[in-house]
């Protein structure tokens, strides 16, 4: 589904070619950032419980467990490069790769345009503004593919689930 | 709430791309309530290279969090286009 947002978002950004909709240009920031949200909670349950296809109704079950505010507390760390000290451990040393620093980083950029795409109706989007915000989210994805099945890449997936509530 | 100060800080820098003409920033509280900044670059004409948005959306970042050191928010970067906010 992630990639069907993706293209989605493209479509939408480019609409209206003279006078863009406000209503096309929020649902273009909406799928973009649908798109890398969808991509990482796909890969964080296959990570998690593996990609059988018996699996895939709990891969689908465990989906619903992921928290928006939660995945974002996890982004800001990888995102500065700095994660908490309950998280550390499991890079064993391993640094977080500038392409991963960029999808914590766009995935930010991204919920927080969403939030305002969605609720803030005295933000105007411009045309420019939303192509550069799909643009982020194609980026991410050709990032993630290179820094795919890293362990910093395995650790963020299982931090946007679990990070919130790490203990010790 | 519209941050003139650090609008000014911006335009003094002389080391910005000959497209960016002006700045906008704004001081408000995100989407889970943090207070954050949000940067809006002006450009003359639409940057086409990705990778150079991409570097110029990082130097932005680290721009403004060094001038808010030492506790700065979280900074959201956008990009606008000249002619488009003049349509508005």
């Amino acid at each position: 589904m992630h990639y069907d947002l993706l293209k989605q978002a493209q479509q939408l950004a480019k609409r209206e070619p003279r006078r863009p909709k406000q209503a096309s240009l929020r649902r273009a920031v909406s799928s973009a950032y649908y798109a890398l949200f969808h991509l990482l909670v796909d890969e964080a349950t296959k990570l998690m419980i593996g990609g059988k296809a018996d699996r895939r109704p709990l891969r689908l079950t465990l989906r619903r467990a992921f928290v928006h505010a939660h995945m974002k507390d996890a982004a800001r760390g990888f995102a500065s490069g700095a994660v908490t000290n309950r998280l550390r451990p499991a890079l064993s040393g391993s640094t977080i790769q500038p392409q991963l620093r960029n999808v914590a980083q766009a995935f930010l950029d991204l919920q927080q345009a969403r939030h305002e795409a969605d609720y803030d109706m005295l933000r105007t989007f411009a045309r420019a503004e939303v192509l550069d915000l799909v643009v982020l989210a194609e980026r991410s994805f050709a990032d993630w593919k290179i820094v795919k099945s890293t362990l910093p890449a395995d650790t963020f997936l299982i931090a946007l689930l679990v990070q919130k509530t790490l203990k010790g | 709430m519209h941050d003139a100060s650090l609008e000014q800080h911006l335009r003094e820098h002389p080391d910005w791309p000959a497209e960016v003409v002006d700045w906008h920033v704004e001081h408000g509280l995100d989407a889970t309530g943090e207070d954050a900044v949000w940067v809006w670059a002006t450009l003359a004409v639409p940057m086409a290279d990705a990778d150079t948005r991409a570097e110029l959306r990082h130097l932005i970042r680290n721009r403004v969090t060094a001038h808010q050191d030492p506790d700065p928010y979280w900074v959201y970067v956008r990009f606008r286009a000249a002619d488009e906010l003049v349509a508005e």
